[in-house]
């Protein structure tokens, strides 16, 4: 009997459908162009400059990293580089270089490699970076230069003037400013259309599906609608809610985070109402003004519940006969 | 625009690579020898019943079965036993097989076939119930599907299952395979008689023929021979794998949901592959048992693809003659589809009642895969027919801890192969779903 030993042996299926992991993360990579357009075309220079170093530093760590562990790292596949954009997305355009790489270095140390690498971590890499940042550097994660400031002028982004001075502080700002960036905040945070039309890539290649963005944005805006609606005086309305701060990043992209989200679609409801639900309890009443960023990384940790206790329907789950 | 009819959950849609849809059946030459498996069915072994140097006729029982979930295997030609020998088969595992040396090797096979059927009317009705399940036990026929369990077993539903509705299943969802097409095309007036058959065997109950809409012809073919039967009906069906997988076969067309670790008959269904149907009206009508069939070769290196009669036990070598296929050049050789196939490693390998395509590839089809780490992106999950959290339950599986509720989820998995397809890191799944289903049969 004659054995052919260049005959490939392998199990079923011998096809794929050509996708890769590389392939999802670098097209969220590219459908973030719009919002980094937008951030550019805002901050100026200074944006190219945070987005610059955040990437070759996620990266750069990731592939020293590799160098030490056992098990396999491509830091080339994408995911660093999008944990480093995602990272420039949520700190100020004038953050320090040093502040970016402290950043650059938990994300991707702590977020990630501590947990075993791509896939494992419970948490986003890019959120527990920002989280560092803001209770270690408060003041350089505050200050927020405003956009089209040629002077470096800083200033605080709408929901810090809403905690710190009230609703009668933000008379001048109009709704429209706020959906198109024309407001102070971090570099993913000034454009919430443009982080749209990115996103509706996504959905149609499926990468992300609407459970977790809508019931993010929708808890956030009847929450918003409902405080809104009891006291006027006091509390924004929904529309400048949802169009502030992280919603639309933390919703479209954070959130939806595959690695770090549920798999199944009643865990995927629940985690995108939890988000919502924190988010605004720190918002109004939290001493933080924005609370997109904890709220995302206080269920990342519940997913692994949600996966369990909120199963799909299996196939054939009738009764016999 | 009609809503064809599919099932739910999941499914995928991979290159259909039809090649041989417009070739009809050939007929190849009586090869020189037979490597006739013993054991071609899901049940008992069966017992041989010859010995080196015995003259065998055509039609003659070699092993018989041991038991009720058994089958029988017969010469599909005149000839000497040489030897029983254990020899690879085309799944990779070693089994006995009777070596067997054909009398008439070179002369035209059809001829030899042909002889054994005539056109002279068979009154159904005349035929009781329970004769016409002894023939199909006899025969020895099992499921040419792909699975292998003995139909008379299929048939006969224990007491208590009140069998209400008939389906044939002509999905041939894989890609490549076209040897149920062809069979639809050429032998629809057969189909439909052995169709008949079983009709009868449960009281003349509705049938359903599922047939995807990738087969216009087929279908065409089929309700043109149907028209004359009663409570016959071809269906059309979406073009979606995995249509021809049983349970969303009967979810597709029935909208019944077989329940999990349960079978077709518990919610009053039998479902029968056409070439077994087709079979059974051969054993039925002529009392001619399963030594032939119909097999797809495909695949980029054959230059004519193509549909051929097999006798039972032919060595793939000897296909590979007749289409030409340079052995040396293979790099990629699957018995059955590329989805739910088997890669196999000798060509000397027989052909068995349940091969249904021999598809041959060179290197450029060869795609070496390592294992990523799972990104949790959830395409397992929803490409899963079963609806099952593939991606959860392979890394239990994987972490060698498969929580008690998620055992019966992971027996549930039929092996279809959307998951791994899907998966953009590469992962083995359905091997690890495999390797589950080993691990907790062992604890039970």
């Amino acid at each position: 009997m004659e054995v052919n030993r260049l005959l490939l042996m392998d199990s079923s299926p011998l096809g794929r459908d050509g996708d890769s992991t590389k392939k999802i993360m670098y097209t969220v990579i590219l459908t973030l162009l719009p919002a980094l357009t937008v951030s550019v075309w805002m901050f100026g220079w200074n944006a190219v400059r945070v987005l610059a170093l955040t990437s070759i530093f996620t990266v750069a760590v990731e592939a020293l990293i590799a160098r030490f562990v056992s098990y396999r790292i491509d830091f080339m596949d994408g995911s660093a580089l999008l944990t480093g954009i995602l990272l420039a997305m949520n700190v100020p355009a004038n953050a320090p270089w040093w502040m970016l790489l402290v950043g650059a270095l938990v994300a991707v140390v702590i977020g990630k490699q501590v947990f075993g690498g791509l896939g494992q971590n419970m948490f986003n890499p890019a959120l527990v970076a920002r989280v560092f940042l803001l209770i270690s550097f408060p003041v350089e994660m505050t200050s927020w230069p405003l956009p089209g400031a040629v002077d470096g002028t800083t200033g605080a982004t709408p929901l810090g003037l809403l905690k710190t001075e009230g609703l009668g502080a933000l008379a001048g700002t109009h709704l429209t400013d706020l959906a198109l960036g024309q407001v102070g905040g971090s570099l993913g945070e000034v454009s919430a259309l443009a982080l749209l039309l990115g996103a509706l890539v996504l959905f149609y290649k499926k990468y992300i599906t609407w459970e977790i963005p809508v019931t993010f944005i929708g808890t956030v805006f009847v929450i918003a609608a409902v405080f809104n609606g009891i006291n006027p005086q006091t509390y924004a309305g929904p529309l400048f809610h949802i169009f502030t701060g992280g919603v639309f990043l933390g919703a479209l992209y954070m959130a939806t985070d595959m690695v770090t989200s549920p798999l199944t679609f009643k865990g995927k409801l629940l985690f995108g109402f939890g988000c919502g639900f924190f988010t605004m309890l720190i918002r109004l009443f939290g001493s933080f003004p924005e609370g997109v960023s904890f709220a995302i990384l206080l269920m990342n940790a519940v997913v692994p519940l949600l996966d369990k206790y909120f199963p799909d329907k299996r196939f054939g789950m009738v009764k016999n006969g | 625009m009609l809503q064809l009819k599919s099932f739910k959950p999941g499914g995928i849609h991979p290159p259909q690579q039809k090649l041989s849809a417009g070739a009809a059946i050939t007929w190849g030459a009586v090869p020189k020898q037979l490597l006739i498996p013993v054991q071609q069915h899901i049940g008992k072994p069966c017992k041989v019943l010859v010995n080196k140097g015995d003259a065998v006729k055509r039609g003659d029982l070699l092993a018989e079965s041991t038991g009720f979930i058994s089958s029988n295997v017969h010469a599909p030609l005149d000839g000497k036993v040489q030897k029983i020998m254990r020899f690879p088969l085309l799944g990779g595992q070693v089994r006995d097989v009777i070596q067997l040396t054909c009398n008439d090797a070179g002369t035209p096979y059809r001829e030899i076939v042909e002889k054994d059927y005539n056109d002279q009317p068979v009154d159904i009705d005349a035929l009781d119930a329970s004769e016409i399940r002894k023939k199909i036990a006899a025969a020895g026929i099992v499921g040419m599907g792909g699975a292998g369990f003995p139909t008379h077993v299929k048939l006969t539903p224990p007491d208590g299952k009140k069998i209400d509705t008939l389906l044939i299943n002509g999905a041939e969802c894989e890609p490549y395979i076209t040897a149920d097409h062809r069979l639809m095309l050429e032998y629809s007036r057969e189909i439909i008689q052995g169709t008949r058959l079983l009709q009868r065997l449960f009281d003349g109950v509705p049938v359903f023929i599922g047939i995807e809409d990738n087969k216009p012809d087929a279908l065409r073919a089929m309700d043109e021979a149907a028209k004359e039967a009663d409570m016959i009906d071809v269906v059309p069906l979406k073009t979606q794998y995995p249509q021809g997988g049983e349970k969303q076969l009967i979810k597709a067309i029935l909208g019944r949901e077989v329940p999990s670790k349960g079978l077709p008959m518990d919610v009053g269904v039998v479902v029968q592959n056409v070439a077994t149907v087709l079979a059974i009206r051969n054993a039925v009508y002529f009392d001619r048992p399963l030594t032939e069939r119909v097999v797809t070769v495909s695949g980029n290196l054959v230059g004519q693809p193509g549909n051929i009669v097999l006798p039972i036990g032919t060595p793939v070598s000897t296909v590979m003659e007749q289409f030409d296929i340079d052995p040396a050049r293979v790099r990629l050789f699957i018995s059955g589809g590329p989805m739910m196939g088997r890669t196999s490693y000798s060509f000397e390998s027989p052909v068995s009642k349940t091969t249904s395509a021999l598809l041959f590839f060179d290197e450029t089809a060869v795609v070496k895969r390592e294992e990523n780490p799972c990104i949790r992106c959830g395409n397992c999950i929803n490409a899963c027919p079963m609806g099952l959290a593939v991606a959860r339950l392979t890394e239990m599986i994987i972490a060698n801890g498969i929580d008690p509720a998620a055992k019966e989820a992971v027996l549930d998995c039929i092996e279809c192969g959307s998951c791994s397809y899907v998966c953009p890191a590469d992962r083995r799944l359905v091997h690890w779903m495999r390797l589950g289903k080993n691990i907790i049969r062992r604890e039970n």
